[in-house]
């Protein structure tokens, strides 16, 4: 078989894997209302299933006709990511209650269900390519350079220009392209005119396929969807029912018109607390109305921040709304916005869903208020909400409302606790009271909802006193680099399903235990190795966010640096020591040890020091760099340490190193880093790395003679 | 690894016993967690009474032994019970042959509301009701706001201690007319409830029943003598959605109305109008339809917007245009008092005479801002509106 054909097919086996499992992660985001733990559990899946799919291709050696056998996987793989994604996004209509939250059974459900298919073809055909190749370390970097220039078009081009179906439509091209190539050099006349009429076939089914269109029945029933935007931070959907507008972001309904409820509580419960506020911050949410709420108290100047652009740019009657003289409006990071503004703001409003995800806990901490209080006036108010109730406070729900308490209580002399529909934090240095209707009806302020006739201050302090009594304090403080409110949100909505996170970690453990059991020493460091880089790749990006705030393209390009490092990494295998393979190996998990210490650290002082923007961006681009290259090299290594039985070789080295990745990048993000922080999790990381290389050394007997 | 006689194991057979050992233990571990959660909560601090599962149980009057267990007879979900076992509820416990309550004297939910939150707009108004809840209910509702306390168990609740007698005392401290079973599903803790609203009558305070309406007759009309007013959720009007959203079923809930009326007890309905499940406007007309078929017109209907809440998170708001045509349809079908709630700042809150069509209540929020009922009637043209107004 010709070697270039075989190299062609790794290389895009790599391109239409990364770029699927792109689309896919997207889409279970607005079917599941993602977070790290839906994320987790679907990149979890799509790793451990690649990996058993590379397994199974231990068996490729006794398949008769490999060749045309391979094909025939090509050409199905092309099919398949078209076909996921309708399955996904078809999903709540076939098997969730109209309307209802998918749980975690139904996400696990899902996760592998939908993704086997490909999943498993995906990762036999790496192994039954790179078997056929010969040197598993090539086959690894190209495979890893199919997945960085995919990872670089879909994130720099596609997402921001063409629908999710349109891409898919040309991604899917793409790769047929390098199959009709793949089939002409394989024996015999018949196979390439077989493929290119059925890679026409399917490219003709592909274009008639509005994976969108599809689903909206399913995804927003009894209503007519008027604006339907794929934006790179997500989709954004309006549609409307009997005149009102409903506003979705990947999947969620994040607010209705006519909601005056909601729209009071979030401005008034803060405003009124104000002698004359002037300058105004909104984070968030400005599109519901709560603008006009707002301007009730005259102000000179409302800055309002909405991370995703294309929430401002829609065409929709309630943002005409916004285009009033005193209304300024800022697409952005909100962080960043804050520690680049100057302005002394009287009132900040954070309308913000809660902390279900890293990103969103970024704007609960400490570190941020810090930044925050520098930009308020001397009495400055901020204002935030939890979805916890004042007629019952849960357990789950008390660790929630006393992390936020006490980290406002960091940075401000007073916070007070005001029961509504949700429950509302009020944080300034200046004295603030309860009987709200009595501030409303003095300063004239005329509302529909937060008044003397619906709320009663004798009972609201009543209730605010209650919610005061189960107020922790034992609970910890919410730091960006120990995001507890994270943890804390994600056991709150665990309780919805009644399941406590415990089971989810010992299923984990239970998982992990029985990969182990089936690991050589060799295995067991890439296993490691992989956890390590699965786990860093999220912390990292996650750090990024914390200094230079959300931007979308940054997170693209560490993604594709990591890429990068995994091809330099194992072609420097591939190349260089020869020698000392086994050395080299042990060093490799040595090295990976004491990063893990060291990467926490320079993380830590970088956002201490206060370095330019460039100087941190280079630093972690460094980092990324350093790491990755550290993975490719081992992998490389691993093969030529196994090389004895080569199609083996691939098959447990790649599906080890797949495995590490996918629980790394599950249990450190969503588990150990919100309950540990970013040291101890590095220190954890270093052990479990140092634990791989004693396994090692002490198997050398077996490895040595190489 | 070597077995005791001296042969290897292997990996693959060691691996085997270990998921072996596994399964045996996952299988042996939820009805041990049961059991171990059963035998914990049996011994709180303070020793339970003899022969008691705790100190916040009673015996339940309606159950019967059986050859599969102790058999709940309170509700139409009639739970098996065996041993230890909790039933759907989760508030009654086969203990020792028999089925006890264990949500009797440990609220969660103690609060002071206004009697038109509840909503009872034609009972007693503007006055406040002493509202009280344990945890626990008896179905399952998948938009219920109140989750928090009505999908668990009154054993992982922090709860009050506040038995009947004490109830009574506290409503009467705070100057309450009317103690309120409300928040969860007081059926669930029907025990707790008989008992606490048997001394208030004592004591000449009102019982309000604010339920899903989810009972057997035998225990509704027991209970139906010492309840004042109750509003009953009347959450659809087809078995089917009764079961998907509910987890429950329609028939009940109806014999439920028409025992309250009939025993003599004031009733307000309320229907919650779910986006896609229950805002099908023929099934709205069939409500009103029955409603009205069977004497019900003269008693004020409650049409409420749905919020995105526990469960249905992906939902819409109800809309306004929807609130009303359902408010359009139940006038026409001849329902004399109609009200659209969780909506502020609408004339829907105000209550007109059937006859004059005059404003005879004038409601903002939870405040009464005028009355124009004399001892019952319409003060511009006598007729009666029917309600208990003091």
């Amino acid at each position: 078989m010709n070697k270039n054909a075989i190299r062609a097919g790794l290389f895009s086996l790599g391109f239409i894997s990364i770029s699927t499992q792109i689309y896919l992660l997207r889409a279970s985001y607005m079917v599941f209302y993602g977070n790290e733990l839906i994320l987790g559990i679907m990149l979890s899946a799509w790793l451990l299933l690649t990996g058993a799919g590379a397994w199974l291709g231990r068996y490729f050696s006794k398949i008769r006709g490999p060749a045309v056998f391979v094909l025939f996987l090509m050409l199905l793989l092309s099919a398949l990511p078209a076909l996921m994604l309708i399955k996904l996004n078809l999903y709540r209509a076939l098997v969730l209650p109209t309307g209802t939250l998918a749980g975690i059974n139904d996400v696990v459900y899902a996760a592998f269900i939908v993704q086997m298919p490909f999943c498993l073809i995906n990762g036999f055909l790496f192994s039954a390519l790179s078997s056929m190749l010969d040197k598993a370390g090539n086959a690894y970097s190209l495979e890893s350079a199919g997945s960085m220039f995919s990872g670089a078009i879909v994130n720099f081009i596609l997402l921001w220009f063409f629908s999710s179906s349109f891409s898919i439509l040309l991604l899917s091209g793409f790769y047929l392209i390098t199959v009709v190539y793949f089939s002409f050099h394989m024996p015999g006349r018949l196979s390439p005119w077989i493929t290119l009429l059925v890679s026409a076939m399917l490219m003709i089914l592909l274009s008639k396929t509005d994976i969108r269109a599809v689903s909206y029945h399913a995804l927003y029933p009894g209503q007519s969807v008027i604006e339907d935007k794929e934006t790179p931070y997500g989709q954004l959907v309006v549609t409307v029912n009997s005149g009102q507008l409903n506003f979705y972001e990947n999947g969620l309904l994040m607010f209705s018109s006519g909601d005056e409820i909601n729209n009071e509580e979030n401005v008034h419960y803060a405003m009124v607390q104000h002698a004359a506020p002037k300058n105004i911050l909104l984070i968030s949410g400005g599109l519901s109305g709560v603008i006009n709420e707002i301007l009730k108290y005259h102000p000179k100047l409302i800055d309002y921040v909405e991370l995703n652009p294309a929430l401002l740019y829609l065409n929709v009657k309630s943002l005409r709304n916004l285009q009033k003289k005193s209304v300024y409006l800022h697409p952005g990071d909100a962080r960043r916005f804050v520690k680049n503004s100057s302005v002394k703001y009287d009132v900040v409003l954070i309308l913000l869903p809660p902390p279900s995800s890293l990103q969103l806990n970024r704007l609960y901490t400490t570190e941020f208020l810090k930044e925050l209080k520098v930009r308020l006036s001397p009495d400055g108010i901020v204002s935030y909400s939890l979805p916890t109730t004042s007629d019952y406070v849960s357990q789950a729900g008390e660790g929630l409302n006393s992390i936020l308490y006490k980290t406002l209580k960091e940075s401000f002399s007073n916070v007070l606790l005001v029961p509504g529909g949700k429950t509302f934090f009020i944080a300034s240095d200046a004295g603030m009271s309860l009987d709200i209707p009595g501030m409303i009806e003095k300063k004239g302020i005329r509302t529909s909802y937060v008044n003397k006739y619906y709320l009663d201050p004798a009972q609201m302090k009543e209730r605010s006193e209650y919610i005061m009594a189960n107020i922790s304090g034992s609970a910890g403080i919410n730091h960006d680099f120990r995001p507890l409110m994270f943890f804390a949100q994600m056991k709150y909505r665990l309780t919805y399903f009644n399941r406590h996170y415990l089971m989810v970690i010992i299923i984990v453990l239970l998982i992990i235990g029985l990969i182990m059991l089936n690991l050589n020493a060799v295995n067991t460091g890439l296993f490691t190795g992989g956890f390590t880089a699965g786990a860093f790749q999220v912390l990292i990006i996650l750090s990024l966010q914390v200094f230079c705030g959300y931007v979308f393209q940054l997170t693209g390009f560490i993604i594709m640096l990591f890429m990068l490092g995994l091809i330099l990494g194992s072609k420097a295998g591939t190349l260089w020591f020869s020698r000392n393979p086994f050395k080299v190996y042990l060093s490799v998990q040595l090295l990976l040890a004491a990063l893990s210490v060291l990467i926490p650290i320079a993380l830590i002082l970088m956002g201490r020091m206060g370095l330019p923007l460039w100087m941190v961006q280079a630093k972690t681009a460094g980092i990324t760099l350093a790491l990755s290259v550290l993975i490719g090299l081992e992998y490389s290594l691993a093969f030529r340490l196994m090389s004895k039985k080569p199609t083996l070789a691939v098959a447990k080295n790649y599906a080890s190193d797949l495995f590490g990745s996918a629980l790394g990048a599950f249990i450190v993000p969503v588990f150990l880093f919100p309950l540990l922080g970013l040291m101890n999790t590095g220190y954890l990381l270093a052990l479990l790395n140092t634990a791989g290389a004693t396994f090692l050394f002490i198997k050398r007997k077996n490895f040595v003679s190489l | 690894m070597k077995s005791e006689s001296g042969q290897r194991f292997s990996k693959r057979q060691f691996l085997r016993l270990s998921l072996a050992a596994l399964g045996v233990a996952a299988a042996g571990i939820r009805p041990f967690h049961g059991f171990a959660k059963n035998l914990m909560a049996m011994n709180p601090d303070t020793p339970p009474p003899p022969g008691s599962p705790g100190k916040y149980s009673k015996e339940s009057l309606y159950y019967i032994l059986t050859p599969k267990g102790v058999k709940c007879q309170l509700c139409p979900n009639q739970c098996v019970l065996k041993e230890g076992q909790e039933g759907l509820c989760r508030n009654h416990v086969a203990y020792d042959d028999k089925l006890y309550s264990i949500a009797y004297g440990n609220p969660c939910s103690v609060h002071v509301d206004p009697i038109e939150k509840k909503p009872l707009f034609h009972y007693l108004p503007s006055s406040e009701s002493f509202s009280i809840a344990t945890a626990g209910c008896t179905l399952a509702c998948m938009n219920c706001q109140n989750w928090e306390i009505s999908q668990v168990s009154p054993r992982t609740t922090n709860n009050l201690e506040l038995f009947p007698v004490q109830v009574v005392q506290e409503a009467a401290a705070n100057g309450c007319k009317t103690i309120a079973y409300t928040y969860s599903e007081p059926l669930s803790f029907y025990e707790y409830t008989f008992d606490t609203s048997k001394l208030a009558r004592a004591r000449g305070i009102k019982n309000l029943l604010i339920s899903n309406g989810y009972i057997n007759e035998k225990p509704l009309r027991e209970l139906s003598k010492y309840i004042d007013a109750a509003n009953i959720n009347l959450k659809s009007f087809t078995e089917d959605t009764y079961a998907k959203l509910n987890g429950g079923s329609l028939e009940p809930i109806l014999r439920t109305l028409k025992i309250l009326k009939e025993e003599g007890v004031w009733l307000e309905i309320t229907n919650l109008i779910v986006p896609n499940w229950t805002d099908n406007m023929n099934m709205i007309q069939e409500m009103c339809g029955w409603l009205v078929a069977n004497g019900f017109a003269d008693y004020p209907l409650h049409f409420s917007r749905f919020f995105p809440l526990y469960k249905l998170t992906s939902l819409p708001y109800t809309p306004l245009p929807t609130l009303e045509k359902a408010y359009n349809i139940a006038r026409k079908a001849g329902i004399n008092h109609v009200y659209i709630g969780n909506v502020p700042g609408t004339d829907y809150e105000n209550t007109y005479c059937p006859k004059c069509k005059k404003m005879v209540v004038e409601r903002r929020g939870f405040t009464v801002v005028s009355n124009h009922i004399v001892k019952g009637d319409c003060g511009y043209c006598n007729t009666r509106i029917n309600g208990v107004w003091a």
